[in-house]
């Protein structure tokens, strides 16, 4: 191989090089790079990003390839840089309770390691063991456990990233309280790549609790389900998840010693049945969990699914706003994270008719003052589609930091909000 | 610096006669922080009433090429609300309404000078707290916890105020006024509200916050062990946190410390201890209570001398002042000392205590320690004699000594106090020139002329203030401080 092609190859190794067919197979919305490359070190991760900003390049980062269609189409598109060789553990402090990884380490892999040992990494977002952590940081995907465990952003003590023209530059630290300059891993949390090739990252680790029970509790209304929610939040309970799902469904799960499951358990029973709700003690919870995530994610190839930000008793009036907007033509699925006021939506296939009824699920949501990111559209109506919604007054500043970071537009051009 | 007349009737036409100071002795007020060997007095002092009002401000000394550094309550311990280069001082004070309190969706929105403490004592009623909880709390705002990302002894449960803001509202150093994220989650686009926390005022003026409120838990318990050393309380405190225990809090205080407590504050700490921890659990009932014996368990297989818990509220509340004042009991043993706040990973925590007395005992010097142990988050006070030669220069060199300990083994230059022109200069030990050059577009990007809150956090600048540093005659830290 000669050109940029041979250039790529020698510093990853030809072997990790792919091209023509091979590389067109990665598809990022329905567009093909050119080449797929996999570096096997930041160093090398730094050393392509150098080329590609030298050469004029478009670089989209990819982990799992879990959430690669979220985000714009983009504008332009070069170069695949998969971190997937990138996955050593390369430090797990036991007694801390921090690890530090490589981004191509799939959060399946960080659970195997520290099951033993009684630790976990907090993030339960759908099709989790396939994700990797530089994958979860650029989308900030979430699960039902951040009622109790927070976001990556409250997990992530510290990055490495490689910056688009092959800088390396680290931030933060691995120790749990840090405050030494900016608080720069955040700007790459949810960022989509768009600033910087995450390569490396310090995590905040828990103690698996000494036990976990989670309960399926049926009501007779989506509104009576919500209102239990919100007793229990005000309740001196602490759920690691309390989640809305279906049409008048919560699932609840309880962390803590024994006798701590059991007193908040019946505390839990006695909130929802002042609703007509009764727990449903679940024989199989991790299956049934899976299932609700995937109830969202991966989405069905035709579907639109959008994710919303609500305050958490506005949850089914945002519901019933996504309802009314699809005009019953359109099937609607949900589920919520009702203490954070995260409600996800999957519509049936909506066709060529996509940008209008997305235009209308956000005029719905304006009097929530809620935001609406749509994760997933059918291919062929993402071009019309602002999948990120209006941003506000900060695109401003959000351009400027971009254009301080990025100049050329080398990571994922055109893929983030405003077209960033 | 002069300031050009027209820019004062400016600012008196924005914010009103009684809102600008200008008298030179008045203004004095406002020339340090609490960490008062870095003095800086402003040129104007403006204490404006409102987010429109500030940005008017801004965008006059914008015009004006004044530099602006912004003040929440001055409580900082960095050299951080003061103004090296004279200027615009902007305090935030009269700004200080609670403007949203919204308990069933756990937030609120508030002016940044509302107190701490105030938010708390708001929504306590209903059974919430806003956890962030500087010993400062009392006095500190929420405005300069934001700017500051303050910690606290329970951010080891809750995590630093950084976790706690949902959004604020900032006039730019390009003069804009606009919201970076706010209530409603997952808003689009970049964290500015994460980078903005913590920037020190030298990304933007905080003008609102929007922050969460936590649930209080069922029970608190609180329970105090006496211990012989406090390298032998630091193990305890590494065995606690590797059972996978998280406390509330988890801090730790020494022998010159307690006794300095006890001879004011009485908190009811055994005045022969060597070295005491206070821990705190809090939640379920059902599950302190478990908790409670394994802590104890634990505190006694590593060699608690005695382990007691809290009988009431009141008790509790003194063990608690106790702590929260110790820093400021310090003057009844020492003449002056130098404060350090670094952080180490907290199984590192008894090594790094044996270094800290052996680095101070080198150069003849005491230390007092009273600190987050369960962070790893240190605060050794260093102390010393400014009548005697030397000795001020052993203490800084002592202190510089426990940084590097500290970073040597995977710590940090700053845990929670921040950086201001105090540790500008120790960004280099953790941070190369391209790290720092990517912060450094971050300022860029906010602040482009560079004129909000110069000579803090980046090291460029720290150099040519050395020589207003130190002050004497006056003890570097102050009494009544709060670490």
């Amino acid at each position: 191989m000669t050109g940029i092609p041979g250039a790529l190859g020698a510093i990853v190794g030809a072997d990790h090089v792919l091209a023509g067919d091979a590389a067109a197979a990665v598809l990022v919305d329905g567009r093909a790079p050119r080449w797929v490359v996999a570096p096997g070190s930041a160093e090398e991760v730094a050393r392509c990003l150098a080329l590609a900003s030298a050469r004029g390049l478009a670089v989209a980062p990819a982990g799992g390839g879990t959430r690669r269609h979220w985000g714009n189409p983009p504008r332009a598109l070069d170069v695949v840089l998969s971190l997937r060789r990138l996955d050593r553990v390369l430090a797990h402090e036991r007694a801390d309770l921090t690890i530090s990884v490589e981004a191509g380490v799939t959060l399946g892999a960080i659970a195997r390691q520290l099951g033993p040992v009684r630790q976990f990494l907090a993030l339960d977002p759908p099709r989790a063991a396939g994700s990797t952590v530089g994958g979860i940081i650029a989308t900030a995907a979430s699960g039902p456990y951040r009622a109790r465990y927070g976001t990556i952003r409250d997990l992530l003590l510290g990055v490495t990233v490689v910056l688009a023209d092959g800088r390396l530059a680290k931030a933060g630290g691995r120790v749990v309280k840090n405050v030494t300059g900016y608080d720069m891993p955040k700007l790459h949390v949810g960022a989509l790549g768009t600033l910087g090739v995450i390569v490396a990252a310090h995590l905040r680790l828990h103690a698996r609790p000494a036990e976990e029970a989670s309960w399926r509790v049926g009501f007779g209304s989506a509104e009576a389900a919500l209102e239990a929610a919100l007793g229990i939040m005000d309740a001196p309970v602490v759920v690691s998840r309390l989640q809305f799902v279906g049409d008048a469904t919560l699932g609840v799960t309880v962390g803590s010693v024994p006798e701590g499951v059991r007193a908040q358990g019946s505390r839990i029973t006695e909130i929802c049945g002042r609703g007509g709700g009764t727990p449903v003690p679940l024989a199989e919870p991790e299956a049934w969990w899976t299932a609700v995530a995937e109830g969202t994610w991966p989405p069905a190839p035709g579907s639109l699914t959008l994710r919303i930000g609500t305050r958490p008793s506005d949850v089914v009036k945002a519901l019933r706003g996504v309802e009314a907007a699809a005009g019953g033509t359109v099937s609607v699925r949900a589920t919520a994270e009702i203490a954070n006021g995260v409600l996800h939506a999957t519509l049936g296939d909506p066709g060529l008719r996509t940008a209008a009824l997305v235009g209308r699920v956000r005029e719905g949501l304006a009097p929530l003052s809620a935001t609406c990111v749509v994760e997933h559209a059918p291919a062929a109506a993402k071009p019309g589609l602002d999948v990120w919604g209006d941003v506000g007054a900060a695109l401003e500043v959000m351009r400027r930091l971009k254009a301080e970071l990025d100049p050329q537009a080398t990571l994922n051009p055109g893929r983030y909000v405003g077209g960033i | 610096m002069t300031i050009d007349r027209h820019l004062i009737d400016a600012l008196r036409e924005i914010a009103g006669r009684d809102a600008v100071i200008t008298a030179a002795d008045e203004c004095l007020v406002y020339e340090c922080d609490m960490l008062v060997y870095y003095k800086g007095a402003p040129d104007v002092v403006v204490l404006p009433g409102s987010a429109a009002q500030v940005q008017a401000v801004v965008r006059a000394c914008l015009d004006a090429g004044v530099p602006i550094v912004p003040r929440g309550s001055g409580t900082g311990l960095i050299g951080g609300a003061m103004a090296p280069r004279g200027g615009v001082m902007i305090g935030v004070n009269r700004m200080d309404r609670v403007l949203e309190i919204d308990v069933q969706n756990r937030y609120a929105v508030v002016e940044p000078g509302v107190v701490n403490l105030w938010l708390t004592r708001a929504v306590e009623a209903r059974g919430y707290f806003f956890a962030p909880d500087p010993s400062s709390q009392m006095v500190s705002s929420i405005g300069g916890n934001a700017a500051t990302n303050a910690g606290g002894p329970h951010a080891l449960k809750y995590g630093s105020t950084v976790n706690h803001v949902l959004g604020v509202e900032v006039v730019t150093g390009r003069g804009e006024l606009t919201w970076l994220g706010g209530p409603v989650p997952e808003r689009p686009g970049y964290d500015l509200t994460g980078v903005m926390v913590g920037s020190e005022g030298t990304l933007g003026v905080i003008t609102k916050v929007a922050v969460k409120l936590t649930r209080a838990g069922e029970t608190v318990k609180t329970a105090l062990a006496t211990f012989d050393s406090i390298e032998v309380a630091s193990e305890a405190v590494s065995a606690i946190i590797a059972e996978g225990i998280v406390p509330a809090a988890l801090e730790a205080l020494d022998e010159p410390i307690i006794r300095a407590v006890e001879a004011g504050v009485k908190a009811g700490y055994p005045a022969d201890a060597k070295a005491v921890l206070l821990i705190e659990l809090d939640g379920p009932a059902a599950e302190v209570e478990v908790q409670a014996e394994a802590v104890a368990r634990i505190c006694r297989a590593r060699g608690a001398l005695t382990l007691r818990i809290a009988r009431d509220d009141t008790e509790r509340a003194l063990l608690w002042k106790g702590r929260k004042e110790a820093a400021g009991a310090v003057g009844r043993f020492t003449h002056n000392y130098v404060l350090q706040d670094a952080v180490v990973p907290r199984s590192k925590l008894p090594a790094i205590m044996a270094q800290v007395q052996a680095i101070a005992a080198a150069r003849g010097l005491t230390v007092a320690n009273v600190f987050h142990a369960g962070d790893g988050n240190l605060h050794p006070l260093i102390c010393y004699d400014e009548r005697i030669p030397g000795q001020f220069e052993s203490a800084l060199a002592a202190s510089d000594a426990i940084l590097d300990a500290c970073i040597a083994v995977g710590g940090t230059v700053t845990g929670e106090h921040g950086v201001g022109m105090d540790k500008a200069k120790k960004l280099a030990l953790l941070f190369n020139e391209d790290d720092l050059a990517a912060m450094a577009a971050v300022r860029r990007v906010f602040d482009p002329k560079g004129l909000l809150n110069p000579d803090k956090v980046f090291p460029s600048h720290a150099a040519c203030f050395e020589a207003t540093a130190p002050g004497r005659g006056a003890r570097p830290v102050p009494e009544g401080m709060w670490v």
